[in-house]
């Protein structure tokens, strides 16, 4: 049997494990680093993986991390954000609130041919001196534990068994799960939802599902480039994805959960169709007589894992292989960057004799928190896919929240920093995830507690538009604040969260009036919470427009700009905020007015 | 589009985006000192108004414009420029946090 020994062997060569590679080759070009993957090349183009979408932490590992920047640009597709319809089943696209990017973003995203990129990525892998074993099964593998090295016995293409001998063990198995199945470290992720998809060998603009007299729908869409978003068709407990590829192809998926939508109702070809039929007629006649490739089922695509990496036993789990959130938002790419991220200074820190325990808890102990704010974010979403009026606001806070969170933690490098520099960061991020938690609250009773209301549909939001604070979030990650510039920059954002936080829970308060006030109170921990709310900001609301917009804070005028103004049932605010259960004295009001 | 048709999209706009009651809106109202808008409301409106013309404003131009009737000339210059085949005018990206 023939030996080999390795610094770091990546069990799996799709998109984490060969991006994974490359890095490490790249910053650590002493590394002896091996990929064995069990198929072969050449991958075919376009009909090979989902996980096309890339957002801008992703999108940003990828072009600036891993150095595939140019090549992106050339050979992938630039991606126009993410857009969705909101809006009810078999109604026409026009007739839905379209939720998405103005304009090309300036930060760059991608959408990816998986089968092309891999093929290309598995050359350049090679290129920057890695073993890469390709038609290769690992057939068993003993962990290492401590001092002694992990030992994986691998047939190579042409059948021989070898074994690997390595210090450094990294499962980048997506769904095979190597290591969590070893090690038993399998945990629920989000609540059932299940997806099918598959690929159609022509370029779909969105705009062909609508009318052409829909002048405005379509004029809206100045440069043309509506068609290079993530396109996402919603309604309750659903969406269904349309995604352009550079080989020409449209990746388009159904996800659904299963309190709206059973799996089994779609889950096979015709199925799907007869499925796509009923709730996007325009995508369904589109699709009449055109061939579907592809079609593949996921069920309970969600999961999660117990421990994602063992500094002390030296293995990872990156990608999939450790866990799977959800689709939506396209985060797949963000946890392959963050965990390549944390996996490479791991691999660096224990050659210097440099990993300690502290300080592997310490960059460790984001993962999961990370993760639970995901899984917190995406919850039992369904409800709001039919409800733009609530849905817009959240995907307000939710993109916001993205940015100023793990974008500006991973743009500036946090997964580099120093013990003391790390704990300095994770204070601000902790209260960023803590806020996040009562918006998600506050957006779940927000949508239990009001009936939809299709009259009050706006034909379009701008995510982000300009000028708003969301763009100049969008817009900051941009602008480096590496080291001790991070933590006044995290500072920065933990302020304006608690202002939009407490803004869109007045909004909040006004849409579920005088009898629902008492128990959206009770929803955000009002009495606990406290916000920072006085007579003088209340007591705007009574003011005429003009007058009111001069004083109101910018993020509400934004808000107010983007959505509409709340809607009340005529109950002031004093009251409304006192049956919630915070007193603010009137009088004051008087004073100011 | 003609001269009417452009009022009328222009005044369902002023009056969906502005909460302003659609009888209060003439040819001849004045978008700020009557109609009570101010200078973000005036760059929502033309950004609502590229819906109508397909085209980024040239914003010295969309500066000078005060009244109702205005915005009605400014929608169909815009359009008649979009029929020649005129370029839209070079505009430097927003910058961060502007």
């Amino acid at each position: 049997m023939a030996n080999d020994s390795v610094d770091v062997l990546i069990c799996g060569g799709g998109l984490a494990g060969l991006t994974l590679a490359r890095q490490l080759r790249r910053e650590q070009p002493e590394l002896r680093v091996m990929v064995v993957e069990s198929q072969p090349r050449p991958l075919p183009a376009a009909c090979h993986k989902v996980g096309e979408s890339s957002v801008e932490l992703g999108s940003h590992y990828f072009a600036e991390v891993v150095g595939l920047k140019d090549y992106l640009n050339k050979e992938h597709l630039p991606k126009n954000g993410l857009r969705f319809f909101v809006g009810q089943p078999g109604t026409a696209i026009a007739d839905r609130t379209e939720i998405g990017p103005v304009e090309l973003p300036r930060l760059p995203s991608f959408q990816m041919d998986r089968g092309k990129l891999e093929n290309d990525l598995r050359a350049m892998v090679e290129e920057a001196g890695a073993i890469l074993l390709e038609g290769a099964k690992v057939v068993d593998v003993e962990i290492g534990t401590g001092t002694t090295a992990h030992r994986a016995r691998v047939v190579d293409a042409t059948g021989e068994e070898r074994e690997i001998v390595a210090r450094w063990l990294v499962d980048a198995t997506g769904r095979r799960h190597l290591l969590q199945r070893n090690l038993d470290m399998a945990r629920p992720g989000r609540p059932a939802a299940s997806a099918a998809w598959f690929r159609v060998h022509e370029k779909l603009e969105v705009g062909e599902l609508v009318p052409e007299q829909e002048e405005r729908w379509h004029t809206r869409d100045i440069d043309h480039t509506r068609w290079l978003s993530t396109n996402h068709l919603m309604g309750p407990g659903y969406w269904v994805w349309l995604i352009p590829l550079s080989t020409g192809h449209t990746s388009i998926g159904i996800v659904t959960d299963h309190v709206h939508h059973d799996p089994s109702s779609y889950a096979k070809k015709d199925k799907a169709l007869a499925w796509i039929a009923a709730h996007e007629p325009a995508l369904s006649r589109w699709l009449e007589g055109r061939k579907l490739e592809d079609f593949k089922v996921l069920r309970h695509y969600s999961s999660a894992s117990e421990r994602l990496f063992s500094t002390e036993d030296r293995w990872a789990c990156v990608g999939e292989s450790g866990q799977f959130v959800d689709p939506l938002y396209s985060p797949g790419s963000d946890f392959i960057g963050t965990l390549n991220c944390l996996t490479s200074r791991f691999i660096r820190e224990d050659r210097a004799g440099t990993l300690t325990p502290e300080l592997s808890n310490e960059l460790t102990r984001m993962m999961p928190a990370w993760t639970e704010d995901c899984l917190r974010t995406v919850g039992d979403n369904g409800v709001f896919f039919g409800r733009a009026e609530v849905f817009a606001p959240k995907l307000w806070w939710d993109f916001t929240h993205y940015w100023d969170c793990a974008c500006t933690y991973f743009f500036n490098k946090g997964y580099e920093f120093s013990l003391e520099e790390h704990r300095r960061i994770r204070e601000p991020l902790e209260k960023l995830f803590a806020m996040n938690r009562k918006a998600q609250d506050l957006f779940d009773a927000w949508a239990r507690m009001t009936p939809p209301d299709a009259t009050r549909r706006k034909p379009f939001v701008g995510l982000p538009p300009y000028p708003c604070f969301l763009t100049d979030q969008h817009m900051a990650l941009a602008e480096p604040a590496l080291g001790d510039a991070l933590f006044p920059r995290l500072e920065g954002h933990v302020a304006l969260g608690e202002e939009v936080l407490r803004e869109v829970f007045l909004r909040a308060l006004c849409e579920v009036g005088e009898a629902g006030a008492k128990e959206l109170g009770a929803v955000v921990k009002l009495a606990e919470w406290r916000p920072a709310i006085d007579a003088q900001r209340v007591s705007l609301e009574a003011l005429p427009r003009a007058e009111r917009n001069r004083l109101i804070p910018s993020v509400t005028r934004d808000m107010d700009r983007a959505f509409g103004r709340a809607h009340d049932d005529g109950t002031p605010l004093f009251k409304l905020l006192s049956l919630a259960g915070l007193e603010i004295g009137e009088e004051t009001t008087q004073a100011h007015a | 589009m003609t001269r009417d048709e452009i009022l009328k999209n222009v005044v369902e706009i002023l009056a969906d985006s502005f909460e302003i009651d659609p009888e209060e809106i003439k040819p001849e109202s004045k978008l700020y000192e009557e109609l009570g808008l101010d200078s973000i409301d005036a760059v929502d409106i033309f950004v609502q108004l590229r819906e109508l013309t397909g085209r980024r404003p040239n914003p010295d131009v969309a500066r000078e414009i005060r009244t109702v009737e205005e915005l009605v000339s400014f929608v169909e210059s815009e359009l008649a420029a979009a029929a020649a085949g005129e370029p839209e005018p070079d505009l430097p990206p927003p910058s961060a946090g502007a």
